[in-house]
């Protein structure tokens, strides 16, 4: 059988059709613009740092953590939900939000990674981070993730302090 | 409103309209360099300046200082030669329609890939020199040569006229005219297989005979007058008007040349055929007037190869320092609506972008509506503008000034000269 129907895999694809560099280049821009001019909601971001922080042996907590310099970062904070429960032991109030953040921006621009277990805080209040998920691809290209969704929930008193 | 500042700087992959050109970047941005080269024949330092001056006017007029413009100064200059170039293209249009009757034979042009103006055989004349500037001389060469060609048709003018003969023989009514002067010594180098235009066909009989069997017995005269035309066989004469008289005599020579002639032809194709059937005693000659017609671009004058419509008019891109104020607006104007159309073009070809949590719309299509509507209607202003200015209309103003001019001084009063 000849050999000139056979498919050779190039050595590096071609580049997409219609959503290139120039074009998610734009998406950012773009992004950048709303979220930071047009929107402008800013969470101070403090990365909890593993080095400096005299967490438990057995059970991995930490009493007081500590944490590396805060980043001021522009975001996309959305109130979720606020939930009271009545126990014997009082009143225990729940807040969460979800903060969607550009991940170029935080990873090319300012070279911060989002981690679950760090805390920010927004206005007065601080909140951890519970859950993280990148719900977003851009035009469908697994590569091109650009967005992180963040869980996040009010720190109770003593959790976390800035002193 | 003071723009904030996004920190740190998102300069990665960021394209932003600066609030100012910079002379430098200009000529490497356009696409033709037609202005801005310095090696350029139409180099202008002040097309340079006015490009930098149209990138401030963009970034005011679409809020660059409010959100940002995905724009490169290099779209802005790129957008102000194309308006210089499209403002160009339109009044040379309508210079095309002032002059191109007068200029129909005129010394035409080369012209390179940008529109300039080459030194060649036919413009050397013209070489440096831009006749879009000019104010012609009203030279009508279009109806004169209407003239020329209607003039050469009866045998006025350059035209050339031959004349030949056959002979005719009795019984054979049918002669191939075009095989018969075709193959004759004396026109067949003329023909050489080209057609000939048969104008005239007639036979001669000696003059002496004429007079003889002429009109009315032909012997007798007036009297004992014998002047010209007094040929009549009455002695009682009505007098009549010299026009009358005019008109006479031609319908009297009319009357010699075909009705008097006996024969008539008709032609079918190449051949004439002679009615009635020649025979013996009659005519032994028949003699034609024709002509060769030549292709229309065959000639040995020079202006066949001049101008011939707008395509060879000698006009070159408009120098841009003879482009005046109100040209200079318009070139602004058209210009900005070219950068919104490009920034439309980037912001629509994603109808949706996507954000963290939600997707946002460009105004993308919006700014191309607006951008194609404004470029129309400022090609439309001008169009409009220059169609009330053609040199037919001026004339047609000028009239009608003149003559409401006279209406006015209907009205006032006359004086009376007291002294």
């Amino acid at each position: 059988m000849s050999d000139e129907n056979n498919w050779d895999q190039p050595a590096s694809p071609p580049p997409p059709l219609f959503v290139g560099k120039k074009e998610k280049d734009l998406v950012k821009q773009v992004n950048d613009e709303i979220i930071e001019r047009v929107v402008g909601q800013t969470i101070l971001y403090f990365p909890i740092s593993l080095e400096h922080t005299n967490f438990h042996d057995l059970y991995g907590e930490a009493i007081n953590k500590n944490f590396l310099n805060p980043v001021r970062v522009y975001a996309m904070v959305k109130y979720q939900s606020q939930t009271t429960t009545t126990t014997p032991f009082g009143v225990d109030r729940v807040e969460k939000i979800s903060v969607g953040f550009h991940k170029r921006r935080l990873t090319e621009d300012q070279d911060l990674f989002v981690r679950e277990g760090d805390f920010i805080q927004y206005g007065e209040q601080f909140y951890e981070i519970l859950t993280l998920e990148e719900p977003k691809w851009l035009f469908g290209q697994v590569e091109s993730s650009f967005e992180i969704a963040a869980q996040c929930v009010r720190a109770r008193k003593g959790l976390f302090e800035v002193n | 409103m003071s723009v904030p500042t996004l920190t740190p700087a998102s300069n990665l992959s960021a394209i932003v309209l600066p609030s100012q050109g910079n002379t430098v970047n200009v000529n490497s941005a356009v696409p033709y360099k037609i202005y801005s080269e310095e090696s350029s024949p139409m180099y202008s330092g002040a097309f340079v300046s006015g490009a930098v001056d149209q990138v401030s006017y963009v970034y005011k007029k679409l809020g660059g200082d409010v959100l940002d413009l995905e724009l490169t100064e290099g779209n802005v200059y790129a957008a102000y030669e194309e308006s210089v170039l499209e403002y160009s293209y339109l009044i040379n249009l309508h210079q095309a329609t002032n002059v191109l009757s007068d200029a129909l034979g005129n010394t035409t042009g080369s012209f390179d890939e940008k529109g300039n103006l080459q030194p060649g055989a036919l413009s050397t004349s013209l070489d440096g020199t831009h006749v879009a500037l000019k104010y012609p001389k009203f030279d009508y060469s279009m109806t004169r040569r209407i003239g020329e060609g209607v003039g050469a048709e009866i045998g006025l003018n350059s035209s050339v006229q031959f004349s030949g003969s056959f002979k005719i023989n009795p019984g054979t009514q049918d002669y191939d005219l075009q095989n018969i002067i075709a193959t004759s010594d004396e026109f067949k180098d003329q023909v050489a297989g080209k057609r000939i235009l048969i104008k005239k066909v007639y036979y001669k009989t000696p003059h002496a005979m004429w007079r003889f069997y002429g009109y009315y017995g032909g012997l007798n005269v007036v009297g004992n007058l014998h002047n010209y035309g007094q040929f009549s066989d009455d002695s009682t004469f009505q007098l009549i008007p010299a026009w009358h008289n005019k008109a006479q005599a031609m319908a009297f020579e009319d009357a010699i040349y075909t009705r008097m002639s006996h024969f008539s032809y008709e032609l079918k194709n190449n051949k004439i055929r002679l009615h009635p059937r020649p025979y013996v005693g009659g005519p032994s000659k028949m003699w034609i007037e024709f002509s060769i017609p030549t292709d229309v671009w065959d000639s040995n004058d020079k202006s066949v190869d001049g101008v011939n419509n707008m395509n060879t008019l000698p006009m070159a891109n408009l120098p841009y320092s003879n482009i005046n104020s109100i040209g200079k607006q318009w070139i602004r104007r058209f210009a900005l609506a070219l950068c919104k159309e490009t920034l439309g073009q980037v912001r629509s070809k994603f109808n949706s972008v996507p954000i963290p949590g939600e997707s946002v719309t460009l105004n993308g299509t919006a700014l191309l509506s607006e951008a194609k509507d404004e470029q129309n209607k400022l090609r439309d202003e001008l169009k409009q503008t220059l169609a009330e200015l053609t040199y037919a209309k001026m004339a047609e103003q000028d009239a009608n000034l003149l003559e409401n001019t006279e209406k006015v001084l209907d009205k006032v009063p006359n004086y009376i000269f007291v002294g």
